[in-house]
């Protein structure tokens, strides 16, 4: 999408920009045109992925030598002479910048973001060392109250990329711009704290802001991202599996951010920005065999000893690993005889069952039941929201929710709790038994037209998804359980012509096809593949810990069930792994190394194989 | 002996009244007008039928039942300093200051007895009284179109507005012309834009009606920010029906079905007059479906407005509108393209809107044979500062701005002529070389002023130039959105400056790096009030350079404004830069080097290290240091 402010650039338009020729397309700005040709035209308040306002005029270009214009918010029009490199121009630039310097509190040396600021690269290309002009700017106090957020607006130049990406691509709206003239600043909700206000703490506008105004303290001091090594890998904390680019930095993660080529326009969400970042547990690397450190292979054998002579076996996987190691961890249990229990894999069999059945008996084709882009959902006219609890399990999903409800499309939300979209939904809707009652209804109307239903809040709600037939899009979150409430929707959508966002529990939507099944009730051993061992894998895995005569734990990092277990294994953390996850969507995205193992053991699987040879 | 009126006949009157005007503009009732109109009320109302009471004119008597007699309300005259104003029609006699105690007075003495009050009466430079408004220059040499009805009609009265000929220019419009055919006579008028830009009106519709769209909009802007301006305050309050007849004209014109008017919340009566005038438009059926039985339908609301001076800039006003911050946003996209809610959009301002009813009636060539030829037509300014008779008044483009000074009484007592601001805050100041210059959108432009929406500040030559554009700026960078960074920060950063130089405190090379940061404000802020924030510095430093040179480098203020003394610096050295060659005779001497600067440069003393020994006094070949007191 271009973002021309001009109503409208000819087709195929070519233009010089400082004496090259230079392409343009439809509707693209001269920015736009000028990056292509990699012309690199000065910028601060332009930003990927967000619309442009023409705030910072850093990008003023000469226009035939007429007239200066903002290039991130004028289309490229056939024939245009641009300049961009005039010493009347930097003249105008380095003033601005001798300006901001001097109203701000920007001596880099003392500046968390120094080396990865762009206002500093700003100063150094203009050539900026000293300023002419009176000093003087607000002391004001960083606000820290939120653990992985510094707001420092003491180096704030009003650019408003933070106020934009909170607004157009987190749909939260947080952040805005208080007071003005030289006053002006960026106000959280009501004037609130950061760590009181309405923020997901998602980092978004962490990652937009190009100067140090703010900065997670997690990342602060830990290197300049030019220093840094890149590998981008896919976020495993749900089934949005949004893209990660990780930073490191001589063995240790500096920070994490989205990709903004990604699918989810550089978002991420608190759990994969800054959980991964923040978790502070001492990693595990020493296998152990009661409470002893051994040697690996001591462990396994112990391990697959144990599992051997086992009167049963209850397992257990988290759903946060690849698939590749879930199948290899499967096909170990095989030679065991062990029963598997996967978190998520419940709702994915359902739900592939579900399709199956759909697609033989009303001849649809599953890949057009589910919806292939987050951008679906906003160019949908109305959105049904089952279970608002993807604000928690889901949280991009959510952002894009909350664009869509900004913008045109009707938000209708189902929850049988507290509806944590209420504030941007046109309907909400409180129901005992959300989907079920619903769609009962639904399927009636769908039959006999909207007269068939009586009078109430589920008429609106269904009224309103019916109506706009043809773009309406069902999200189902991870509360929905029954078979029932699936058929219906998926049937609704299906012989509606719409689509379906499902949003299981699970993360990696490969387990679904990982065959698991209830657990014994009287298994004397647990074998737990607990992956990174966060609150909800953990708790499981103790509880089945505790049931077993004899735990054997593949673990990352040392916890409570570390501590209880007979067996440990030390495992690889998700920044080790590798191999591919399923998304929602239904695509199998690439888990990427970012760094090298810690430990000794390289791959979980050769790990799982080794054990299964063993048995054998 | 008092002068006594002629007996009006019936033809001179409107609706056979004598009507007494009691102007109920803001000016006025906030010197108690609106008492001053009760008073008359019981007073007439003393009067009514009843006794038939014998009015003794010259020329015999009248019944006042066959000549009626009706207090009346009026919008603003424009001589608000003198008000409140009271004038009685169709003699047009016009009493100044007039209090609930003359009331009576003038009932018995002129209503009663035809006789002229004197010491109502306007008092000219020679202290002679004029009683009627022909006499007086303020008024003489005015020519009121767009304020033609303003202080006449009652503006809260469709019927009134009809009797002047309103609503005929819509009714010809509506059924006569085609859209072509209405935006081409405007275009042939060659009616340029009153609010500040002066772009040619029937162009801007011209381009609106080309767009292809299904809504449309067209915005009356009357958020008047400027400070001191109030002639489209006058004209809302005075001629509220204008502004509707404008509207409507605009609306067939353009293809829009809606009309907004966005008017400064602090202009509450102006409020309460146009939404009356509304409210009676829709009645009359001049507003709402199938106006006149045309078919043509148009809706028109009031938007008040946020109160900030930038709300006035058609972006900003249209955000505003949404419910949006009011932030401008660079054009393109124009209004015209993409406006409110992302429709074409047209933005008058109301004076150019008032036109229009006039240029629809009498014709383009009519139009034309007021003001110049880049500037056909009237031009409201608001005069204020060092005139004798300052106020409200619309007069032909063109007249050069000595005859504008004149218009307003000339420069008041003995002084003499120094400078006028012209345009509001972001206008330029203008000297005395550009007294003969012809005031239109074009001249002023190339001497970088601009007319602006007509604010006007004449001063004298005790007024300090570095003051003043200390102060215009002062109130510019207080309204800047914030938005872009070098009118958010670099108006305040050149504030700072003429701050220390108006306090003493300049430094060599404070005028090179006003006018840098000046120019950069100037080529690169987003919208109209950054690109001319600057005026009033870089047009002073033009015209009056020396004055700045003397604050920085004499410490004098040569207008004995600013208080510049050498303070706590008193008994030290300092350079006058215009004397000094740049010889460094007197840093050769200096005993403690107090004394700096470049070879062939003007040379200055730091006050703070100076111990007044008188060495580098006696050393300068030119006498260019002098003690400070
Ligand atoms: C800072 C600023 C303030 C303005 N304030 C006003 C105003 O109060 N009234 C007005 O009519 N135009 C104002 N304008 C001009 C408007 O943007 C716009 O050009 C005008 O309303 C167009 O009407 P016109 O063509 O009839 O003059 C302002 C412009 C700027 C940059
Ligand atoms: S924000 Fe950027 S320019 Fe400012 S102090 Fe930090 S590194 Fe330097
Ligand atoms: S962290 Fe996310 S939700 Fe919070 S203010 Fe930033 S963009 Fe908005
Ligand atoms: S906090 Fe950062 S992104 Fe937000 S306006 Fe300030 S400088 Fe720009
Ligand atoms: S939304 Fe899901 S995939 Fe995306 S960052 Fe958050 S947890 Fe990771
Ligand atoms: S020039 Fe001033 S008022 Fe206009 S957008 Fe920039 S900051 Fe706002
Ligand atoms: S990048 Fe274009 S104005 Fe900021
Ligand atoms: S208000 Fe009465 S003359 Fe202006």
């Amino acid at each position: 999408m271009s973002k021309a402010t001009q109503s409208e650039a000819e087709t195929g338009v070519t233009l010089e920009i400082d004496g090259q020729e230079v392409q343009a397309r439809d509707g693209q700005t001269i920015l736009e045109a000028a990056k292509e040709a990699d012309i690199d035209i000065p910028t601060l308040c332009e930003h990927a992925n967000l619309s442009n306002v023409g705030a910072c005029r850093m990008c003023l270009v000469e226009v035939d030598g007429e007239r200066n214009e903002t290039a991130c918010t004028t289309a490229a029009q056939d024939g245009m002479e641009i300049s961009v490199e005039t010493d009347e121009l930097w003249t105008h630039r380095r003033t601005m910048l001798e300006m901001m310097f001097a109203d701000q509190n920007h001596y880099c040396m003392y500046c968390e973001m120094e080396g990865d600021c762009e206002l500093e690269d700003m100063f150094n290309r203009a050539g900026l060392d000293s300023s002419r002009v009176p000093l003087e700017y607000p002391d004001i106090e960083p606000d820290a109250s939120n653990e992985y957020i510094t707001m420092d607006l003491d180096r704030c130049i009003s650019c408003g990329r933070c106020v934009r990406t909170c607004d157009e691509i987190v749909g939260n709206g947080t952040l805005n711009f208080g007071n003005r003239g030289r006053e002006t600043t960026i106000v959280v909700d009501d004037d609130v704290s950061l760590g009181e206000s309405s923020c997901v703490s998602c980092g978004s506008c962490v990652q937009a802001c190009p100067t140090g105004a703010l900065y997670s303290p997690l990342s602060a001091y830990k290197g300049r991202e030019r220093n840094c090594e890149v590998e981008t890998t896919t976020c495993s904390e749900c089934s949005v599996g949004c893209e990660l680019d990780v930073y490191t930095n001589s063995g240790r993660i500096v920070k994490i951010e989205g990709n903004e080529d990604g699918p989810a326009d550089g978002q991420l969400c608190e759990m994969g920005r800054f959980e991964l970042l923040a978790d502070g547990r001492e990693r595990l690397v020493e296998p152990q065999v009661d409470g002893e450190t051994v040697s690996l292979e001591d462990a396994i054998d112990r391990a697959s000893a144990t599992l051997a002579g086992a009167n049963g076996v209850n397992a257990f996987a988290s759903d946060r690993l690849p698939t590749e190691t879930l199948e290899a961890f499967s096909e170990a249990l095989a030679a065991y005889d062990a029963s598997l229990e996967i978190p998520g894999a419940e709702r994915a069999t359902l739900e592939s069952e579900v399709l199956s059945a759909l697609e033989a008996e009303l001849d649809v084709e599953t890949a057009d039941l589910l919806v292939d882009s987050l951008h679906d959902l906003e160019d949908s006219d109305t959105l049904v929201v089952y279970d608002t609890g993807i604000v928690e399990s889901h949280p991009v999903v959510a952002s894009y929710v909350r664009r869509a409800a900004n913008g045109e499309t009707t938000l209708v939300t189902i929850d049988d709790g507290e509806d944590r979209l209420e504030r941007f939904a046109d309907h909400s809707i409180e129901l005992a038994a959300p989907a079920a009652t619903v769609t009962e209804q639904v399927t009636d109307v769908f039959e006999g037209g909207t007269e068939a239903l009586a009078d109430g809040t589920v008429e609106d709600i269904v009224d309103v998804s019916l109506q706009l037939s043809g773009d309406a899009t069902f999200v189902l979150g991870p509360a929905v359980e029954d078979a029932e409430t699936m058929v219906d929707i998926f049937g609704l959508a299906a012989t509606s012509d719409n689509e379906v966002l499902s949003l299981g529990p699970g993360r990696n939507s490969a387990v679904a096809n990982v065959p698991t099944d209830d657990l014994e009730t009287d298994a004397d051993v647990a074998y737990l593949l607990a992956a990174d061992d966060r609150d909800d894998d953990l708790d499981r895995s103790i509880e089945l810990a505790r049931e077993a005569d004899t735990a054997i734990v593949h673990a990352t990092r040392a916890s409570a069930l570390t501590e209880i277990a007979d067996v440990v294994i030390p495992a690889l953390d998700w920044f080790e792994r590798e191999g591919t996850i399923v998304d929602a969507d239904g695509e199998d995205r690439a888990i990427e190394r970012v760094l090298d193992p810690r430990g000794e053991i390289d791959s979980d699987r050769e790990l799982l194989a080794d054990l299964q040879e063993v048995a054998a | 002996m008092a002068e006594v009126l002629q007996r009006p006949t019936e033809v001179d009157t409107v609706d056979g009244q004598i009507r007494i005007v009691i102007c109920q503009g803001t000016g006025c009732m906030s010197s108690g007008s609106d008492e001053v109109y009760e008073a008359f009320r019981e007073q007439i109302g003393a009067l009514d039928g009843t006794e038939n009471v014998a009015l003794s004119w010259s020329e015999g008597d009248i019944d006042h039942e066959e000549l009626g007699i009706e207090p009346k309300k009026s919008g603003c005259h424009g001589f608000c300093e003198l008000g409140p104003l009271v004038r009685i029609d169709p003699m047009n006699v016009l009493y100044t200051q007039v209090g609930v105690d003359d009331v009576e007075d003038i009932v018995e003495k002129t209503i009663r007895n035809g006789e002229v009050i004197e010491e109502l009466c306007f008092e000219d430079e020679t202290g002679a009284r004029q009683s009627r408004t022909d006499n007086i220059p303020f008024y003489s040499e005015q020519k009121r179109l767009a304020l033609g009805n303003c202080g006449r009609i009652d503006p809260e009265s469709v019927e009134e507005y009809k009797t002047t000929g309103g609503y005929e220019a819509m009714q010809t419009v509506l059924s006569e012309m085609d859209p072509e055919d209405v935006y081409g006579e405007v275009q042939d008028a060659g009616l340029r834009g009153r609010g500040g830009g002066g772009f040619p009106a029937g162009n801007k519709w011209m381009f609106a009606h080309q767009e292809d769209a299904s809504e449309k909009y067209v915005i009356a802007n009357c958020d008047e920010g400027d400070p001191g301006a109030f002639m489209d305050r006058c004209l809302v309050e005075g001629d509220p029906h204008r502004v509707i007849e404008g509207m409507v004209i605009a609306g067939y014109a353009t293809g829009a079905n809606e009309g907004i008017i966005y008017l400064r919340a602090e202009y509450p009566l102006a409020v309460d007059r146009i939404q009356q005038a509304i409210e009676d438009a829709y009645e009359a059926g001049y507003l709402g479906t199938n106006i006149m039985g045309t078919g043509f339908d148009f809706d028109f609301e009031v938007e008040k407005g946020a109160g900030a001076f930038v709300c006035g800039e058609e972006t900003a006003l249209m955000s505003s509108i949404e419910g949006g911050a009011g932030r401008p946003s660079p054009r393109p996209p124009y209004p015209a393209q993409s406006g409110l809610e992302d429709k074409p959009t047209t933005i008058n301002n109301v004076e150019t809107l008032a036109n229009v009813p006039l240029i629809i009636n009498n014709g383009a060539e009519w139009f034309k044979q007021y003001g110049s030829e880049d500037s056909p037509g009237t031009k409201t300014f608001a005069v204020s500062g060092d005139c004798s008779a300052t106020g409200l008044m619309e007069i032909p483009m063109g007249l050069t701005l000595q005859e504008i000074i004149d218009v307003a009484g000339g420069i008041e007592g003995d002084k003499e002529f120094k400078a006028v601001q012209i345009g509001g805050p972001s206008g330029g100041c203008l000297a005395e070389k550009h007294l003969d210059m012809p005031v239109t959108f074009d001249s002023l432009q190339e001497v970088g002023a601009m007319l602006g929406s007509g604010g006007l500040v004449v001063m004298d030559d005790e007024t300090c130039m570095v003051d003043v554009a200390r102060f215009f700026l002062d109130f510019t960078q207080d309204e800047s959105c914030g938005k872009c960074p070098p009118c958010r920060i670099g108006t305040h950063k050149m504030l700072r400056i003429l701050e220390r130089i108006t306090d003493g405190e300049g430094e060599p090379g404070d005028i090179d790096r006003l006018e840098e940061l000046g120019e950069t404000i100037a080529e690169s802020s987003l919208c109209g009030l950054g690109q001319t924030a600057p005026n009033p510095v870089l047009s002073t430093l033009e015209h009056f350079r020396d004055e700045y040179e003397a604050h920085i480098y004499d410490d004098e203020c040569p207008a004995g404004e600013c208080e510049i003394g050498g303070g706590d610096h008193a008994g030290t050295y300092k350079i006058a830069a215009q004397d000094c060659v740049g010889c460094q005779q007197c840093v050769d001497v200096c005993p403690v080097d107090a004394i700096a600067g470049d070879p062939g440069e003007a040379h200055s003393i730091d006050p703070e290290t100076c111990i007044g020994c008188g060495q580098c006094v006696e050393a300068c070949p030119t006498d260019a240091i002098d003690m400070r007191t």
